[in-house]
């Protein structure tokens, strides 16, 4: 073709020639693509539509689509008159013995010799059992993305539909332990990936005919699908038309985790406390919807999302429900004793050595003092220097493989510990102070809630530094109003404290024994209050004849 | 509606009572809380007589716009005084016992900065906050208290003599009426309160008010047991002073009586914010009691902006007691007596007028 | 969300951070004031004294009760004169490199010989100082120099050694502690006295035990040791008394003597009466007599009555004399009847002149393991 170019090395020829034969190609796909388009819109008049024309639909899905690899387009012929018959599926979506299967199956089917290719397509439709759900389309824009998310396509030539034959198999994990929430004892099953799988896991617990998943495709190019679970019997319908609403409207180009979702749904967009609780666990999710609230599960992301919440849900773990209240309670009071120490610890510690040295009993006082002596630092750059290292130090042991990550905790906590001590830039008793800060603040249960009091610590620690006492004092109480401001779909963020709700005190801080939380949270108003009947005194007729040797009458 | 009205008194009282009435500080307590009893009863009264409305709406529509529209304005004034003299009060007393290098701009603007945002979200959460700030602050302070009572030296002076003085009893009880000055906005609160539940409201209004009675004649056993009644009459701050005498050894923190002054900041603030609450409503509200959001931020920092100025100009806590005893307590007491005997015989008149036309209608 | 915030935030935060402003002073930057001593000086001045650990006694204090960093000595000195102690503090403060930090006294050691008005100048500056903690303890002293420069062979913090005693109720024999404020209420309360433990120096340490009384701001006894035990009586303060006396041939000793004093003044026919009546109990240590019986304890009772309540009598009388009244017995007539006596020289006249009536009630409770 370029007989004419004028000298030029080989290599440059060869580089033309190539360039020449790419673009060849590309212009051949083109126009194939073109033709396919062409003839589409000849024959409907619409692009989207599907003309029935199996020309067209290979010239349109193999320029585009069909130059990757994983995408399988195969010509064949149904029937004793050998109907042109096209399949389509994305190689490694879909379980591959089933279209093997059933393709065989196609081979062997009895067709009457009289056929069309409407009837044809009927027959088809009919024949699939095999597979989960097959479905008709006829539009593009529903049938790529189907196709894309596993769905084996059929194309008959003469029929404007598509047969849609539900072969998904994802490439998916076992259900493993829930690693972000362990609980010593009871159940472990966490989520996984795969939105089915998920959805199966919440049926084995809850059976119940109206456990609803109402299913939501969100993202232009993703096509995430997002499921809204809740038992439809007793969820306060407001609270799940309102997520719904709210699910339905996120527009989004792409949806990759539930963290996506749960920033739309977030009543105030920028306040510090979490609004969602995500958990990976089976039971809590259970729980959670057994209790009137709702739950979204997002395709590829194996966290729920679980709302509305209140402070409080954040405090309660599975493990509390699994040991006996006695150990449950303790657990809370001590998460509750932690997030105080965690959170007033420090700024006390700077209020009382800085700002008001005064309150503190003579005899700690010069100790405090006494330790204090020749430090270069004021406390409060101590406690940025401390948390610092402790903050890089987390960090690290995030970012390495478990078993590198104790090594990273011993070297932060033994060799830096001492040397800076040694080194006399910290105090002795920072290090105390920020190591039981950094203890205190890692009780907390929801990862979600942990990094608020992180950011929260530094502002009391401002606030400290300031104004002392009177500081952490004010600043609690902007906390507090801030909290009682919060509102997670209707429902009072601080409750069952403020407003004060009594019934719902019993599984707050402490957890009362199950027979004596005969009622669902007041402050979520599920359409049924009562989840259990009066504790009844257990009886007991013969059980005084237990110990003796029981003689039936 | 939590006590909205500790932030003014508690710092002061009892030194008026004994300064005034003496040996006789006993009965005129008793003669605060009675009257103060009376008042509240009346102001639920005018508060009832159209829940529905602002309270300057009804001034105007009851005593005609000429007398509605001044004593409106001077409800406002009013407001806005009460919260100057407790910011005011607050940063002195802040100063002089806890924050001594730090001025009293600054803590008065925390103070501020904290009360504007306790209101800013309106009734429901002001009053959610404060009832998760109150209840513990009280039960605080009292446990403050149950400290020192083990140091009252001076119990002989607690209790009143047998015969009575009646013109100092009388003084006392009027100089000491700031202790529940405040009070008439929980009445104005009423009307936020939803219609069915306003009878547990009025009861809770009650219990309320039996709280802080208790209260105050704690804070009075503790502070005149502590300090006696001659030196409790030289002192600025009486009651701060005798709890900061608590201490205990074997804590982190020895001098909690110390704190009192911080916690009692929380009653200043809930005090301050009640106010804001209640002058954003006023300054925002043209007929009806709700005000549409952002004129109500507006007001409310509008408010703030003008109560820390004016805050300022007080430079003493001699100014503030001198301000305050001079012309704050005669116009406040003035107010509190004189509108509910305006009002409630023009609603009468009214209730009267139209039943009568109601009687001359219904034959026709 | 403007690009200039972070810098802005950045520098409100830092700068205060980084100088630490108003109330902020950590306390290695303050001068911990333990104690302060006020003593006459010339020329109508007043001599303030402040007491400061040095680094080896705040070190002390660490490492538990072991000495570790304690070389040297655990306190320091400063002292200064001027017309009001204030004035005498601020040069105290010029010649200082750190905040003097008077938010920590323990201590407020009062000389024996600065009385009048100079006294009357140094509480009501006390008692308007804002930082100043009104639970500290006061104590008189004849040479507050010397108390400041006694060093206890406990090795502790002389003050804090000192102040040891005043926090546990039942370690002294006489819990005759004052605070500060005990100091400040009683001065305005017309028939309220001051009075507070009288502390001299021993090449031990410290000499405690005895208390000094004030007749307005002038001191006017000293008591002695038996005196305080007595006074203790009278105060109700007196935790572990000790009564020992020769009955007969037979010698009777008891310990943990307590008493609860019951003294009431009122007016009997325009006249003032004070009546005493002083409930005690005590534990029999020595007893060289007979087996007891009912009667013969009943008996001992007697004694001790008879051989206290002149004792106590004669303590009485003295402070009548003395026209001082450290318990406060007439301030409650005073407050609710007696307008015109709000002024001090007339109730002191009162009281000189009024009846004293004494009577003991004593109990053994507590006789031992043998009879």
């Amino acid at each position: 073709m370029t007989k004419n170019s004028s000298a030029g090395s080989p290599a440059r020829q060869q580089r033309v020639e190539q360039a020449l034969s790419e673009i060849t190609a590309e212009a051949q796909n083109l126009a194939q693509a073109l033709d396919g388009l062409l003839s589409e819109l000849r024959l409907t008049g619409d692009l989207d539509q599907l003309s029935g024309s199996l020309q067209a639909v290979y010239d349109r899905l193999k320029p585009t689509l069909g130059q990757s690899p994983d995408i399988v387009l195969r010509k064949f012929t149904v029937g004793p008159q050998g109907a042109p018959a096209l399949v389509a599926f994305v190689n490694g979506q879909v379980d591959n013995a089933q279209v093997d299967r059933d393709t065989l199956m196609l081979a062997e089917l009895a067709v009457p010799p009289t056929a069309t290719p409407a009837t044809l397509f009927a027959l088809l439709k009919d024949h699939f059992v095999a597979v989960g759900h097959v479905k008709t389309a006829n539009r593009w824009s529903d049938i790529l993305p189907a196709m894309l998310l596993g769905m084996t396509l059929l194309f008959v030539d003469g029929v404007a539909e598509v047969l849609m034959l539900d072969t998904v198999k994802f490439p998916a994990r076992a259900v493993s332990r829930a690693q972000s929430e362990p609980s010593i004892k009871g159940p472990q099953e966490a989520f996984t990936e795969v939105l089915l799988t998920q959805m199966n896991q919440l049926r084995r617990r809850l059976p119940s005919a109206s456990l609803r998943f109402d299913a939501y495709q969100i993202g232009s190019d993703s096509h995430t699908t997002v499921i809204v679970a809740y038992l439809a019997h007793l969820a306060n319908p407001a609270i799940v038309s309102s997520v719904k609403a709210r699910v339905a409207g996120i527009q989004r180009a792409s949806v990759q985790t539930a963290n996506e979702i749960g920033e739309y749904l977030a009543e105030r967009r920028f306040t510090i406390f979490p609004q969602l609780r995500f958990s990976e666990r089976v039971d809590l999710v259970a729980r959670n919807l057994a209790q009137g609230k709702v739950a979204i599960l997002t395709a590829n992301d194996p966290t729920a999302l679980v709302l509305p919440n209140t402070l409080m849900d954040f405090y309660q773990t599975s493990q509390d429900y699994v040991f006996p209240f006695w150990d449950g309670t303790l657990m809370r009071i001590i998460r509750l004793a932690g997030l105080a120490v965690g959170l007033y610890l420090m700024p006390f510690y700077i209020a009382l050595t800085s700002v008001n040295p005064d309150l503190l009993p003579i005899k700690l006082l010069l100790t405090i003092d006494g330790s204090r002596q020749g430090m270069p630092f004021p406390p409060v750059a101590e406690v940025i220097i401390m948390w610092l290292i402790i903050e890089i130090l987390r960090e690290a042991a995030n970012r390495l493989p478990q078993q590198l990550a104790t090594t990273i905790g011993t070297v932060g906590a033994v060799v830096v510990g001492t040397a800076i001590v040694k080194a006399g830039l910290v105090d002795a008793l920072m290090i105390i102070i920020v190591t039981l800060t950094a203890l205190g603040l890692f009780t907390v249960p929801a990862l979600e809630l942990a990094s608020t009091w992180r950011w929260l610590f530094w502002a009391l620690i401002v606030a400290a530094w300031g104004f002392g006492i009177y500081g952490i004092v004010a600043f609690t109480v902007v906390l507090i109003v801030h909290v009682t401001s919060l509102q997670n779909f209707g429902v009072p963020y601080l409750s069952p404290f403020a407003p004060l709700r009594m019934r719902d005190l019993g599984d707050s801080w402490i957890r009362l024994p199950f027979p004596r939380l005969p009622r669902r949270p007041v402050t979520l108003r599920p359409l049924v209050m009562t989840q259990a009947e009066p504790d009844m005194v257990n009886p007991s007729p013969n059980l005084h004849q237990a110990q003796s040797r029981y003689k039936s009458p | 509606m939590g006590g909205g009205y500790l932030g003014l008194g508690i710092f002061q009282f009892p030194r008026e009572l004994v300064d005034f009435a003496g040996p006789d500080a006993g009965w005129a307590f008793l003669l605060i809380c009675l009257g103060f009893l009376g008042l509240l009863m009346l102001f639920l009264k005018v508060a009832a007589i159209d829940p529905d409305h602002a309270l300057g709406y009804t001034l105007r529509r009851l005593l005609s716009p000429m007398v509605g529209w001044p004593l409106d304005a001077f409800r406002i004034v009013l407001h806005f005084m009460l919260a100057v003299l407790v910011v005011a009060n607050f940063g002195q007393v802040m100063r002089s016992f806890f924050l001594i290098g730090t001025p009293a701009w600054a803590i008065e603007a925390v103070l501020v900065a904290t009360s504007l945002y306790t209101a800013w979200y309106g009734t429901a959460v002001l009053a959610r906050t404060i009832e998760a700030i109150f209840v513990p602050t009280l039960i605080g302070s009292i446990a403050i208290g149950a400290l020192v009572v083990h140091q009252l030296r001076f119990r002989w002076a607690i209790l009143p003599t047998g015969h009575l003085a009646v013109t100092p009893t009388l003084l006392a009880a009027y100089h000491s009426a700031y202790i529940f000055i405040g009070f008439e906005v929980l009445a104005q609160a009423y009307g936020h309160v939803r219609v069915d539940r306003r009878p547990a409201a009025r009861r809770w209004l009650f219990i309320l008010f039996a709280t802080t009675v208790v209260f105050f004649a704690f804070g009075y056993v503790v502070t005149m047991g502590t300090e006696g009644p001659s030196a409790l009459a030289t002192m600025q701050w009486p009651p701060v002073s005798a709890l900061r005498l608590a201490n205990i050894s074997g804590f982190f923190i020895s001098k909690l009586g110390l704190l009192v002054v911080v916690l009692w900041g929380l009653f200043a603030m809930a005090f301050i914010s009640i106010r804001f609450w209640c002058l954003a409503h006023d300054v925002g509200a043209k007929t009806y009691r709700v005000v549409p959001p952002t004129r109500y931020h507006g007001a409310l920092i509008g408010v703030a902006v003008v109560v820390f100025a004016g805050a300022q100009g007080f430079r003493t806590v001699v100014g503030v007691v001198h301000v305050f005893q001079t012309w704050g307590l005669p116009i406040m007491m003035g107010y509190l007596v004189g509108l509910p005997a305006l009002l409630l015989p023009a609603a009468w008149w009214r209730d009267r007028r139209a039943e009568h036309k109601a009687s001359e209608k219904a034959p026709m | 969300m403007k690009k200039g915030w972070w810098k802005f935030w950045t520098i409100v935060i830092l700068v205060p951070l980084l100088a630490g402003c108003w109330s902020n002073r950590p306390v290695e930057l303050r001068s911990m004031v333990l104690a302060i001593g006020f003593s006459p000086a010339p020329h109508g001045r007043i001599r303030v004294t402040v007491q400061i650990p040095t680094k080896a006694g705040l070190t002390s204090l660490t490492g538990g009760g072991a000495k570790s960093g304690g070389t040297g000595t655990l306190d320091y000195t400063l002292a200064a004169e001027g017309l009001t102690p204030g004035m005498a503090l601020t040069r105290i403060q010029s010649n200082m490199q750190t905040d003097l930090y008077l938010g920590q006294v323990q201590l407020v050691v009062l000389s024996s010989t600065l009385h009048g008005s100079r006294l009357r100048t140094v509480e009501k500056y006390l008692t308007r100082l804002g930082p100043m903690d009104k639970t500290a303890y006061a104590i008189a002293t004849p040479s507050v120099k010397s108390l400041m420069r006694a060093t206890p062979s406990t090795q502790d913090l002389p003050t804090l050694d000192l102040i040891g005693g005043f926090g546990c109720t039942s370690c002294e024999t006489t819990t005759y502690r004052q605070h500060q404020w005990d100091i400040e209420m009683a001065i305005p309360t017309p028939g309220d006295s001051i009075w507070m433990p009288y502390v001299t120096t021993a090449p031990t340490g410290f000499n405690t035990g005895r208390l000094i009384l004030y007749r307005g701001y002038t001191p006017v006894w000293a008591l002695s040791r038996r005196d305080t035990i007595i006074m203790g009586f009278l105060l109700g303060r007196t935790g572990k008394g000790y009564v020992s006396f020769r009955a007969g041939s037979n010698r009777i000793g008891l310990r943990t003597v307590k008493a609860t004093p019951k003294i009431r003044a009122k007016l009997v026919r325009g006249r003032l009466v004070v009546a005493a009546s002083v409930a005690m109990t005590g534990t029999l240590d020595t007893w060289t007599g007979p087996a007891l019986t009912p009667r013969r304890i009943r008996w001992i009772e007697h004694r001790v009555d008879a051989q206290l309540s002149p004792e106590l009598f004669q303590v009485m009388t003295r402070l009548q004399r003395l026209e001082t009244d450290p318990g406060g017995w007439l301030a409650p007539l005073i407050w609710r009847s007696r307008p015109s006596w709000r002024s001090a020289s007339v109730w002191e006249s009162q009281f000189r002149h009024a009846q004293v009536m004494v009577t003991v009630t004593f109990h053994l409770i507590n006789v031992g393991d043998s009879n």
